[in-house]
């Protein structure tokens, strides 16, 4: 699947799935644009989130890209090569 | 998916006439309500707005002893801590109680001598106090700098959510038959020499007593119903991190928090206060200032907190901060609570000028003000706490 429009595009890995966006989306914009509407659960109930406000103010948003956790998928943009997965919606994991 | 909502307390008019009215729905007011109720006593809880919309929802949730210095607030302090454990067990677990304890670090020898004697003297007191070299201090906090040089471990240091925990009061105090009327401003009191009627935005409600629990805005209060108290708005600071895994065990300040505390000077004074919660972000403060009702926040302010609780858990520098808010403590001229009888209107009460610990120091409030009003000995010697002091320290008595 890819969400690919005229202009050049980035490729990236959401959960291990190889996808593809238009260069210089959001994470957010990406995973949208492959039909993905959540990536993190909440960490009480384990509802689905995604996309809330857009505008990097409610935190729904969160994601985890290559070795940052918890990052808002709104405020980042794809990167080529970028390795993204669901987020464990907690951040800075490497304590010890 | 339709949500299934309580029915909304505090939604009808205040009642004609009320044995006690309670002014406030913070916690000091909803301790107030509660220990009143459950001595069989009849109580209005009126809120110029609403539940926990003042001072409650503005700070963290401190039941500290350790910030105590020796004193009759240390002594008020012990008891309200064994009273919030008491309230702890009743309410199982809804308000998020933690007995974590407290670490207080000094950041060099001098600190840390300064820091031993106090703990030492407090400890003659009642209260339990450990005190740690280095090691021991990074076996209390793995993730505190290796730079300091040790501090003390308070292990009656508690942590609740305070607004949870007024709610729960606030319900409880409704289960046992208060009434909560919200959105009612007080406006001015009836009687001569001894109050008979609170006049509200809502209404006249007939009192046999009253009682100011309305936090920074007591005074005012106090003066609109005919009274005198000298309480001034101090304002706080708290950032708020993303969610982080438990990295930070206990509440961990400074040592100089004392001295922030007891300080009188009306600049901005920052000491660093660094908690997590068990939602899993880390607050962190503090900062005083007399900067009256100003909502907006200090950049410097927030900027000189985040660089001390840095020093003391440098992995910090690597965690988001989400949000700041800030808060108002209401703040007596001598740092003590003022609790009892105002000087000239009979029949009102103070339950005020906690500062930064009226959450801690809430359920003995309501102990001594439930005492008072029943003309009872409390537990805890209320003459420290008399608002006659203030009174006679400004020669008005």
């Amino acid at each position: 699947m890819s969400a690919s429009g005229p202009g050049p595009t980035v490729s990236f890995r959401y959960d291990g799935a190889a996808l593809t966006a238009p260069a210089g989306s959001t994470i957010a914009a990406a995973l949208i644009g492959n039909g993905i509407l959540s990536w993190r659960m909440t960490r009480r109930r384990g509802e689905p989130r995604g996309l809330f406000c857009g505008i990097g103010q409610c935190q729904d948003c969160l994601v985890d890209v290559n070795e940052s956790p918890a990052l808002r998928a709104c405020q980042v943009f794809v990167r080529d090569g970028d390795d993204i997965a669901a987020s464990r919606s907690v951040g800075w994991r490497d304590a010890d | 998916m339709t949500v299934a909502l309580p029915p909304a307390r505090g939604a009808e008019d205040p009642p004609a006439a009320a044995e006690i009215v309670v002014i406030g729905a913070g916690l000091v007011g909803a301790a107030c309500a509660h220990a009143l109720a459950t001595a069989g006593r009849g109580v209005c809880v009126i809120d110029r707005a609403g539940p926990v919309a003042g001072t409650t929802a503005g700070g963290e949730g401190n039941i500290l002893v350790s910030d105590k210095v020796p004193g009759p607030e240390a002594g008020l302090a012990l008891r309200s801590a064994r009273l919030w454990r008491e309230l702890a067990d009743r309410a199982e677990g809804r308000f998020e109680f933690e007995q974590k304890g407290g670490v207080v670090v000094a950041h060099d020898d001098e600190q840390l001598t300064a820091l031993r004697a106090l703990a030492r003297a407090q400890r003659d007191g009642g209260v339990d106090a450990e005190l740690l070299d280095g090691p021991g201090l990074r076996a209390a906090e793995p993730h505190i700098s290796p730079g300091l040089p040790g501090g003390v471990f308070y292990p009656q240091d508690c942590q609740v959510q305070p607004m949870l925990a007024a709610s729960w009061l606030l319900a409880e105090a409704s289960r046992l038959g208060a009434h909560l009327a919200w959105g009612a401003d007080v406006l001015a009191g009836e009687g001569h020499d001894r109050i008979t009627a609170v006049q509200t935005s809502r209404g006249r409600i007939a009192a046999g007593a009253v009682v100011n629990a309305a936090g920074p805005w007591s005074g005012l209060v106090a003066e609109r119903l005919g009274g005198r108290l000298p309480i001034r708005p101090r304002r706080g600071h708290i950032l708020v991190t993303e969610p982080l895994p438990p990295l930070i065990r206990h509440k961990v300040y400074e040592s100089d928090y004392v001295t922030t505390v007891m300080s009188d000077s009306d600049d901005a004074a920052c000491s660093a206060v660094v908690e997590g919660t068990r939602a899993g972000t880390v607050l962190i403060g503090s900062s005083r200032e007399f900067a009256g009702f100003d909502r907006r926040p200090s950049l410097p302010v927030l900027t000189a907190m985040a660089a001390r609780a840095t020093a003391i858990f440098p992995f910090l520098t690597g965690v988001r901060v989400l949000r700041s808010y800030v808060g108002f403590r209401p703040a007596s001229p001598d740092h003590l609570p003022v609790i009892g009888a105002d000087t000239t209107v009979a029949g009102l009460y103070h339950a005020s000028g906690h500062e930064g610990a009226g959450i801690g120091l809430a359920p003995a409030t309501a102990e001594l003000v439930t005492a008072l009003l029943a003309g009872s000995t409390p537990p805890v010697d209320p003459a420290p706490f008399a608002p006659a002091r203030l009174a006679a320290a400004e020669g008005l008595a």
